[in-house]
């Protein structure tokens, strides 16, 4: 349990550093529109990205026991 | 989309985007499988690789612009996928057949985790389809930077306890007395931590 949040963690730190510098890289080059543009595209593709999911690996992680047709 | 944001470039941005979820979403199941089975270092590997990935690739597509954001979205969705499946698929081949009995538990519980999620996400991005709509795509750029520099991170580290506690709860749902201890153990941690945060599981 603790190794796993351990490893969460870390990802997770990579990630907001990887974060972090992509916003420092694109802030200098790119306006507030373009970015304006890009985050409303960005809502378009979460919420395509939740609803193709459709719960499914919620629904995984709380089945216990399945093959591989199940799966 | 396009028209009625009034942004007639969205739709070039959009055509490109709109190969993401296909990208994404293939890799999820594969992801669940890891993080059931608590396997949460090859799911923080697979995420470390993308994020590298995506700085390389916005910056070696910077003088394109955003354009070069997407791009760096495909490219870390499509190695996080494929890190997933690889990861997964020896031990556990998905059979190519379809039995709507077999699948429908999993349907129903899935259906109502996405009316559960679609219900959150509009209360999390209300505020910016709004703003989006009535101020224009320069004031929703000032925003949305402003929004992703502060609340992101923020919501990044609270997906930490959600992530790990998910799944080992759901190993031990038919121990109520241990889920509770864990539970209430998680909540303790969280409530003293120095940070912004909500509880584990929605």
């Amino acid at each position: 349990m603790v190794t796993a949040t351990q490893w969460v963690t870390v990802a997770t730190a990579i990630k907001l550093i990887g974060f972090y510098a992509i916003l420092l890289l694109i802030a200098s080059t790119v306006s507030a529109t373009e970015f304006g543009l890009f985050s409303t595209a960005l809502i378009a593709v979460n919420f395509a990205q939740m609803v193709a999911e459709g719960g499914l690996p919620e629904a995984l992680i709380f089945r216990r026991e399945f093959d591989r047709v199940e799966f | 989309m396009a028209a009625y944001f009034d942004a007639p470039s969205l739709a070039d941005l959009l055509v490109v985007a709109a190969f993401v979820p296909p990208l994404f979403v293939p890799g999820q199941p594969f992801q669940a499988v890891l993080e059931r089975n608590l396997r949460f270092g090859l799911v923080g590997l697979c995420d470390a690789v993308g994020s590298v990935a995506q700085i390389v690739v916005v910056w070696m597509l910077l003088d394109q612009g955003i354009i070069s954001m997407v791009w760096s979205m495909l490219v870390a969705a499509g190695l996080r996928s494929l890190g997933m499946v690889v990861a997964i698929v020896k031990e556990l081949r998905p059979s190519l057949t379809f039995d709507l009995r077999i699948c429908r538990p999993t349907l129903r519980f899935g259906m109502f985790r996405t009316g559960e999620l679609i219900l959150i996400f509009l209360g999390l991005r209300m505020d910016q389809i709004v703003i989006a709509g009535l101020f224009g795509q320069h004031a929703f750029g000032l925003h949305a930077f402003a929004w992703r520099l502060i609340i992101e991170p923020v919501m990044r580290i609270n997906s930490i306890f959600g992530r790990v506690l998910f799944p080992a709860l759901s190993n031990l749902k038919d121990e109520p007395a241990e889920v509770r201890r864990l539970y209430l153990e998680n909540l303790r941690v969280i409530c003293f931590s120095p940070r912004p945060c909500r509880p584990p599981l929605q």
